[in-house]
């Protein structure tokens, strides 16, 4: 099939019936919208890549979504969960098309329990809102996105990351206490309780869950002991293993949130300064941003008036008392590593920008942006090796410090997408700024779809392995959210597929047309028989041409994702010198 | 880069490059609100614009849609990190869709029409614009300081322009009308794209036949030539709407023309707000409720003016102001402005249920606004689900308190 669509029209049908025909859209404008996330992606990888949906629906309740998932599992069609695609890494762009089943409308906060400390929630809602919600009971999660503004609480926890509040209190991983899963067969399953229902699938394997030791990765034991509590293996799963639906959280009680800034001269002072701090005090949210971040918000006029460029942002949460202390240690860690501590108004204007990184866009009008793990301990060594490596780029760097030790850094690299060729050229720098985090003892921020090579090391042989026997023996057609997680074919586009067979059927009878005409002597030696020197000759090739063009679409259609964008680095990296000279 | 997009709908594509994607639009957004569909809200909409545009697709009903399901609150624009003008491409996107003949959206080109032949979007007959006049109304031919009726008083609402003369009066001001020379201030025609558009008659064998053009400029210099004729400099409102227009939007029409504005523009609340800064203002009467403002969009995010309504609310003796959760720049539209009232009524009251719900929730009893536009929303709001809350406008509670019924 060249660009069939996955879903017959009487499917679309019942699936609307499902549904309910107002949340439910095929119409070709809804799909392009539905098809993407945040990442403004190379129009000409568009243009290469199917990645178009075929319809989308807006579930109600988990019954609606269990009765979809039996519906698409019975039918082959696959679906794409989403919240509202703030992510860049491609985990909601269709592969292989499908039903996008976009979440938002299960929005409610369901009960929040003051003994337990935790709240319950559709997977949909926004994290703003519940923050708002929250806030009135005069409670809080302890970390939050620093999309939190449009991000969904479902989209985070499929997605994973660390956020505002990460410094403390650790990423989404930590704070998911249960979930509500739906499996790719209609199962609906508490993850807290019924490990059961996943371990009959990994029945006859050496594998048992014992997530309770290492909240970081999920790791099992080989001995007899079954876990009933798997929510580990669902967080960051990126929809790979079902539906998420509801989500429980803990929660903290509102507490006082002293912001402080400090500047420094240099990029190996602020490091210094962050590694003590770390050291000495526990900030609610440690961030930096470098001197070239700095000069791009000056450019705009947005940059605050502090001594130093390369900027900290410490808050620190607590009684009165517990700040006190922890204000004079940060006094004491600045001075020490000569930087200023700069004033409250500062301070507070840092804290409100959290959310809005972006700003420095308008000097794009583009942004590319890529984050990478790094230990703290090799962020000044990473920071000089990005230095060196992008110098012919303009960038800014930010980063938050986890309770891992490690940096979430992020790099917003500046470029202008209506310059096609040279935008898509590169996309070399998001996959060499990880690379660069990678050989520094980093790791992948987030998997999606970019980078399911980077698969195993992100979750750890086991746990992968642990995904891939639940993947297998609940979806074994690879319906749900195919490409993400494990790295699926380039799945290419209609008119890349005729180029394709164009070229082939083309290309071979032209080029032995050729041959014959410039060195006779060797096509007449070797392969005189099919050189086209009569028109019956001519038509043959031409067939043998379509039959290779199909063979080669096969083929293309099956090269994994990740493999083109290794192969393809050096030339974009290449190209992209040339095009921007 | 224009070369990749289409001939006939060629539109800037340095403004759609411009949103991130980010989302941050949506949180507040009016209409994703009420539809909840990607397609929406403002970054929805630019990335749609984006789709059409660079795909080359034939614009459809649905693109259509889409655009005009936008009440221009701007309230995008107060949360964008980048703060891309969302508000002007929007109404640049609806100028350009009528220009090629795909707008406005519905029933929306009715408005166009009626203005063309009797000056305002309602389609009363011109000469009865001033008939809301009651005969205790001093209103003069020389003073200096005028009042902008607006189309919504003079035909829907006729208890506003009383309201608002008899308050000016009570401060010995007998305000220049325009009378019937006043037309619309074509607010709802800049907001929908109708800037200039094609006016055509049916005929009795079904064709049509163009029987002039709709030229908003034209419109606009009227009114700004009758005013400087007549010597007025300083123009009161009571609807918001019109003072926004006139405050933004009259000056790039009339500039075009070579000309600034030859009168200043206020909003009645700031009227208002001066005579108590003065102390020419002391309440007859006092009001003992708990009520809350609602800040129009057009007066509030869109001009700047929270503050002086907030501080003649309070003055009044007994009454309790409490702010709902989203206020000043922060307001949640009431979902009548932008054409959205005109082209998705229902969807429009919708928004404003959920309005009042929010005044329900922080006790008020009553919801004061000051623009019209608003207040007419609110009341069908309350008219179909039966809300129990009083809506006045500013210049409502003035009359009453003051005894100038």
């Amino acid at each position: 099939m060249l660009d069939g669509r996955m879903i017959r029209v009487v499917n679309l049908r019942k699936l609307a019936e499902i549904v309910g025909e107002d949340y439910f859209s095929s119409e070709d404008y809804m799909l392009d919208l539905y098809s993407a996330d945040i990442a403004a992606l190379p129009e000409m990888v568009n243009d290469l890549l199917r990645t178009k949906a075929d319809a989308v629906a807006q579930p109600t309740s988990t019954e609606i979504v269990s009765r979809i998932l039996k519906y698409c599992m019975d039918k082959r069609i696959p679906v794409i969960p989403r919240g509202h695609g703030t992510s860049g890494y491609g985990g909601v762009v269709p592969t292989r098309r499908g039903l996008v089943l976009e979440m938002t409308r299960m929005n409610e906060i369901h009960s929040i329990d003051k003994g337990k400390m935790t709240v319950e929630v559709g997977a949909g809602i926004i994290w703003g809102h519940l923050l708002e919600e929250l806030e009135d009971e005069g409670l809080t999660v302890a970390a939050y996105p620093t999309s939190a503004p449009s991000s969904t609480v479902g989209g985070w926890v499929a997605a994973g990351g660390t956020g505002i509040g990460s410094t403390k209190y650790g990423g989404i991983r930590e704070q998911v206490v249960d979930l509500e899963v739906v499996l790719p067969d209609g199962t609906v399953i508490r993850t807290a309780k019924d490990g059961k229902v996943i371990a009959q699938f990994l029945k006859g394997s050496d594998y048992v869950f014992n997530p309770g030791h290492d909240l970081y990765q999920f790791g099992f034991l080989e001995d007899e002991r079954v876990n009933d509590n798997v929510t580990d293996l669902f967080v960051d799963s990126n929809g790979a293993l079902g539906v998420i639906t509801k989500v429980v959280l803990k929660i903290i009680p509102l507490r006082n949130l002293k912001p402080l800034v400090a500047s420094f001269r240099s990029g190996q002072l602020m490091t210094h300064a962050l590694e003590n701090i770390v050291a000495a005090t526990r900030p609610f949210f440690l961030h930096f941003i470098t001197g070239d971040f700095y000069q791009m918000q000056a450019e705009l006029g947005l940059a605050p008036k502090t001594s130093g460029e390369w900027i900290i942002l410490a808050t620190y949460e607590g009684t009165e008392d517990e700040l006190a202390g922890e204000v004079e240690k940060f006094h004491h860690f600045v001075n020490r590593n000569n930087g200023i501590v700069e004033s409250e108004e500062i301070a507070q204007h840092e804290w409100e920008e959290r959310f809005y990184p972006m700003r420095i866009k308008r000097l794009g009008p583009s942004l590319a942006p890529s984050e990478v793990y790094v230990p703290l301990d090799n962020l000044e060594e990473f920071l000089e090796a990005v230095d060196q490596h992008f110098k012919n780029e303009r960038y800014a760097i930010e980063g938050a410090v986890t309770n891992k030790g490690e940096v979430a850094a992020l790099a917003w690299f500046l470029d202008d997408e209506r310059k096609k060729i040279s935008f898509l050229m590169g996309w070399y720098r998001s996959l060499d700024f990880i690379d660069i985090g990678l050989k520094k003892g980093g790791r992948a921020y987030s998997i999606g779809m970019w980078n399911a090579p980077l698969s195993r090391s992100f979750y750890g042989e086991k746990r992968l392995k642990t995904m891939y026997k639940v993947k297998r023996q609940t979806d074994s057609k690879n319906l749900m959210n195919p490409g993400k997680v494990f790295s699926g074919p380039l799945n290419l586009s209609f008119r890349f597929n005729l180029l394709i067979l164009f070229a082939v059927t083309i290309a071979i009878p032209t080029v032995l047309f050729l041959a014959g005409l410039l060195v006779p002597e060797i096509t007449n030696a070797y392969i005189p028989w099919l050189v086209p020197d009569t028109f019956s000759k001519l038509l043959w090739l031409i067939g043998l041409g379509l039959i290779l063009g199909v063979v080669a679409i096969e083929v293309a259609n099956m090269i994994p994702i990740g493999f083109v964008l290794t192969m393809g680095r050096p030339f974009m990296r290449l190209f992209r010198r040339i095009w921007r000279s | 880069m224009r070369r990749l997009f289409t001939k006939n709908f060629d539109f800037d594509p340095d403004k759609i490059v411009m949103c991130s994607n980010c989302s941050t639009c949506r949180w507040t957004c009016t209409s994703y609100e009420e539809w909840g569909s990607e397609a929406m809200f403002a970054g929805g909409r630019l990335r749609m614009l984006r789709a059409y545009v660079e795909k080359n697709l034939p614009i459809d009903e649905h693109f259509v849609e889409a655009i005009y399901s936008c009440s221009v609150c701007e309230q995008c624009v107060e949360r964008c990190p980048i703060k891309v003008p969302y508000g002007e491409i929007v109404e640049d996107l609806r100028k350009r869709l009528v220009e090629i003949g795909k707008g406005p959206y519905g029933k929306l080109g009715a408005m166009g029409d009626r203005v063309f032949h009797e000056h305002n979007p309602y389609g009363g007959e011109a000469k009865e614009r001033a008939n809301w006049i009651t005969p205790d109304l001093k209103i003069s031919d020389d003073s200096n300081i005028g009042y902008f009726v607006g189309c919504t008083a003079s035909y829907r609402r006729p208890e506003i322009g009383v309201a608002t003369v008899r308050m000016l009066n009570h401060f010995g001001i007998e305000p220049q009308i325009l009378g019937t020379d006043e037309y619309c201030c074509c607010s709802p025609l800049i907001r929908t794209g109708q800037i200039v558009m094609p006016i055509f008659k049916k005929q009795e064998d079904g064709s049509k036949k163009k029987v002039g053009t709709l030229d908003v400029k034209s419109i606009i210099n009227h009114n700004i030539e009758e005013f400087k004729s007549r010597g007025v400099d300083q123009i009161i409102y009571s609807c918001s709407g019109c003072f926004r227009t006139t405050t933004l939007d009259w000056p790039k029409f009339y500039r075009e023309k070579g000309g600034i504005l030859p009168f200043s523009t206020q909003h009645l609340s700031q009227f208002l707000a001066v005579k108590l800064k003065k102390g020419e203002m002391k309440w007859k009467n006092g009001y003992n409720e708990r009520v809350t403002y609602h800040d129009p969009c057009h007066l509030g995010r869109h001009v700047g003016v929270f503050e002086e309504p907030r501080e003649v609310i309070k003055s009044i003796p007994g009454i309790d102001l409490v702010e709902m959760d989203r206020n000043r720049y922060e307001s949640k539209c009431c979902g009548a402005g932008g054409g959205l009232k005109g082209g998705f009524g229902e969807n429009a009251t919708n928004i404003a249920s959920r309005r009042i719900e929010q005044a329900l929730e922080v006790g008020a009893t009553t919801l004061i606004s000051s623009c019209v536009f608003c207040k007419l929303n609110f009341l069908d709001a309350v008219k179909r689900d039966g809300h129990d809350i009083k809506i006045v406008n500013i210049e409502d509670l003035f009359s009453d308190l003051m005894e100038l019924g």
